[in-house]
């Protein structure tokens, strides 16, 4: 017998419900998760320590700001080059003799790959990877205590080497966050002995023979510091010294060489298409050891590092109020490693000293490599409030939020006022603004209509990094350096090098603006000609500085007939630091 | 799981809501684009957040399935215990893999080399072009649904969904190259 359902002619109350009062309502199952997400949150948020968010919200907020103001370095247009081809051979072709590991081009190519050829794009990764840098501060909190690794983490965000340099396309972030990485996996392993420690290691190492030739000078710096430690030890014993059991296997371990070096095989092979590539692993020592040793123009003295740390006057008066203050009172109070109970941080000072004497052994030095050793000094600043009483303290605190101001303002000052004066011993071989004179109306023009890309362009001087990435994507751009000329040298838009602007000229028949430029410091000015044809809208009201000699014109959206335009050669030299 | 229905439900409703927005609009613009994309991340949204992880369904819901054993069985050995902490080897191995092979694909998918486009796959040759046009011809405002831009005298019956989801890209100022990544990748 089927139920079937009372039948009355009376309106019926609606049944109450027998649920509890507090029941939730039916809803739908997005109401019940945004509910239960919203819930997470309130708790989340209310078990929050708000410090280490606000710090890196200002690492995240320094790197962004105004990330595509600074000119291309010289060194980004050869690494963007560089991505270029990639993208036509199809793999990265590591070249001992030259050039970096190939972990960094990859990413780029990926980067440009997904949000386009340009300069933001470009800086991205390595922004991420110098967030990425400071947090991973944070992470050495249960070796070295909370206020030490948050002092360390604010310096890092806010120095004026980090930040620049953070914002640079090049390989020395990576360098940092990789040993910072086998760093605290060697402390780890030896204060807790767990499997994290052990990757963080293993991945450290990896990423270091990934990005440059000197990780051999953080590796044996780091092996060096061990046997120094166990005499610092033995000269003043510290409680709670004895390692950690180790928890993890040799499966783990196995797994984790595993891991380093089928990475390091894919990039090194040019992702299995270039072998030869692996033997740069071992034949990058011998052309990096010369290099080193020769300086190839990069030769500083001895004391240089102590100069970028510290007031100078050397270079113009722009340092005098110095770029790293809390790195050098770190480096300063490494003296007092003796006086470190902790002997995480004993290392640490042990380890950032001998890698100073290391890079400042080498002829060679670029300024940005200063964040691949200076990094440790940071964590000895912080070590400071352990070394005093307790009534000195807050002498101590203030002292310390002193010089962390200092470095903020010297930080801002740089980084969004100063990012490409020559007067600024950071904004090394920087390109000065002035080569907005010529991308800045090519690129308006191109974006307006693809069609500009095929403008014809003469760039006729030395050393014109980085404009053959700036200007990758024109297609009718040649380079004629060494006394090299084309056949008709008229074109829409020519870059001249000084001592040949009269030889130019007196072959040009078209109508030009022009503009000087330089392009960067130790380089001799050039002319820039805009083709009057092309570019008037950029001059208004204004008529051509420039009309060529000869009567009879020739076209001006024509490749040269006689000469095609050669793309840039590889360039021979790059900061191997 | 949760993040695998946001995405699809974000490129299936943007297309069905730029579709219809076209319809009504007579063809597409910046505007309607915007506003189904926009359309579609708010049902993404909603996806994400009602959509449940069945493995944390798995985890919570059976916590006493396991059969209590004696103390030698309940206590793995470390060669034990680091053998199933890598039990999912093989899938990160194929998880790798397929995304070099993405990465491959998809960033050489077409590329500009000097003055020349360039594919990588030459059997791709074919294909892409009639994408790119179905992508171009959605972008360039044609009343939805248009006729055939190949075949003179007939309606598109092409399953051009994911060219349609292109050509919103494309019409919020999305590289064209640069869109064609992105989906290929998330795909």
């Amino acid at each position: 017998m089927n139920p079937q359902p009372p039948v009355t002619r009376m309106r019926m109350a609606a049944r109450t419900s027998s649920a509890d009062k507090s029941a939730p309502a039916e809803s739908s199952p997005t109401v019940v998760g945004l509910r239960r997400y919203l819930g997470q949150w309130q708790d989340a948020l209310a078990g929050t320590d708000w410090v280490p968010w606000a710090i890196l919200g200002l690492t995240i907020f320094l790197r962004f700001l105004l990330l595509g103001m600074k000119p291309p370095h010289f060194d980004e247009g050869i690494n963007g080059w560089f991505v270029d081809q990639v993208v036509k051979n199809g793999f990265y072709r590591y070249d001992p003799t030259n050039y970096h590991g190939p972990l960094h081009f990859y990413v780029l190519l990926l980067f440009e790959c997904l949000f386009g050829r340009n300069l933001w794009a470009l800086r991205l990764p390595v922004v991420l990877v110098s967030i990425a840098g400071v947090w991973m501060m944070f992470k050495f909190e249960p070796l070295v205590g909370r206020n030490v690794t948050r002092i360390a983490a604010l310096a890092m965000a806010i120095s004026p080497g980090f930040v620049f340099y953070g914002r640079y396309a090049i390989h020395e972030v990576w360098l940092q966050l990789f040993s910072t990485m086998f760093i605290l996996g060697l402390l780890g392993l030896w204060k807790f002995g767990r499997l994290n420690y052990l990757w963080y290691a293993g991945m450290g190492l990896a990423g270091m023979i990934l990005t440059k030739e000197t990780y051999a000078i953080h590796v044996a710096c780091a092996i060096l510091a061990i046997p120094a430690l166990a005499v610092s030890y033995a000269l003043s014993r510290v409680p709670d010294a004895k390692p950690a059991k180790q928890t993890w296997s040799w499966i783990d371990l196995a797994m984790v060489l595993g891991v380093g070096t089928a990475a390091i095989v894919f990039f090194y092979s040019g992702t299995f298409f270039n072998w030869d590539g692996l033997k740069g692993l071992y034949l990058a020592f011998k052309a990096w050891t010369e290099t080193g040793a020769a300086g190839h123009g990069h030769e500083k003295a001895w004391d240089y590092w102590f100069k970028m740390m510290g007031p100078s006057w050397e270079t113009g008066g722009e340092n005098f109020t110095a770029y790293e203050l809390p790195m050098l009172a770190g480096l300063i109070l490494c003296l007092f490693c003796q006086k470190f109970k902790n002997l995480s941080l004993r290392y640490l000072a042990i380890y950032g000293v001998g890698s100073l004497v290391a890079y400042s052994y080498v002829k060679y030095k670029t300024p940005w490599c200063i964040i691949s050793f200076g990094w440790p000094f940071l964590f000895v600043l912080g070590g400071w409030v352990l070394l005093v009483r307790p009534k000195n303290l807050r002498k101590v605190h203030v002292a310390i939020g002193v010089l962390l101001c200092l470095s903020l303002v010297r930080s801002i000052w740089l980084n969004y006022f100063r990012c490409s004066s020559p007067t600024e011993p950071y904004a090394y071989v920087q390109t000065y603004n002035d080569i907005f004179k010529l991308s800045k109306p090519l690129l308006t023009l191109a974006k307006r209509d693809p069609a500009y890309y095929h403008l014809t362009g003469h760039l006729i001087r030395s050393s014109i990094y980085p404009l053959p990435w700036t200007l990758g994507d024109f297609d009718r751009v040649g380079y004629y350096e060494g006394g090299n000329m084309p056949a008709n040298v008229d074109g829409d838009f020519l870059l001249v090098q000084q001592d040949k602007i009269k030889d130019v000229e007196s072959k040009l028949k078209g109508s030009y603006y022009t503009e000087m430029m330089t392009l960067r410091n130790y380089q001799d000015p050039s002319k820039i000609f805009f083709s009057a044809k092309v570019f008037k809208e950029f001059f208004p009201g204004k008529a051509p500085d420039f009309v060529g000699t000869a009567q009879n014109q020739a076209p001006q959206n024509q490749p040269p007939q006689n000469q095609a335009p050669q793309t840039q050669a590889p360039p021979q030299t790059q900061a191997p630091h | 799981m949760k993040w695998l229905t946001a995405v699809l439900t974000f490129v299936n409703l943007s297309v069905i809501s730029g579709l219809f927005l076209g319809m009504a609009g007579r063809g597409l613009n910046t505007l309607t684009a915007a506003l189904a994309l926009i359309c579609g991340a708010a049902f993404a949204v909603a996806a994400f957040l009602g959509t449940s992880d069945p493995a944390g369904h798995e985890k919570t819901a059976n916590p006493s399935e396991r059969k209590p054993g004696n103390a030698t069985e309940s206590k793995p050995t470390p060669i034990r215990s680091a053998l199933m902490r890598y039990r999912r080897v093989w899938f990160w191995l194929m998880a790798a893999c397929f995304a070099v092979f993405a990465v491959r694909s998809f960033c050489w998918l077409f590329y500009i080399d000097g003055s020349d486009y360039k594919i990588q796959s030459p059997n791709n040759l074919g294909d892409l072009s009639l994408h790119l046009t179905l992508i171009k011809t959605f972008a360039n405002g044609v009343p939805l649904w248009p006729d055939n831009p190949i075949y003179v005298g007939s309606k598109l019956r092409y399953p051009a969904g994911i060219d349609l989801f292109n050509g919103l890209l494309s019409l919020v100022h999305v590289d064209l190259i640069t869109g064609l990544t992105w989906v290929g990748l998330v795909a």
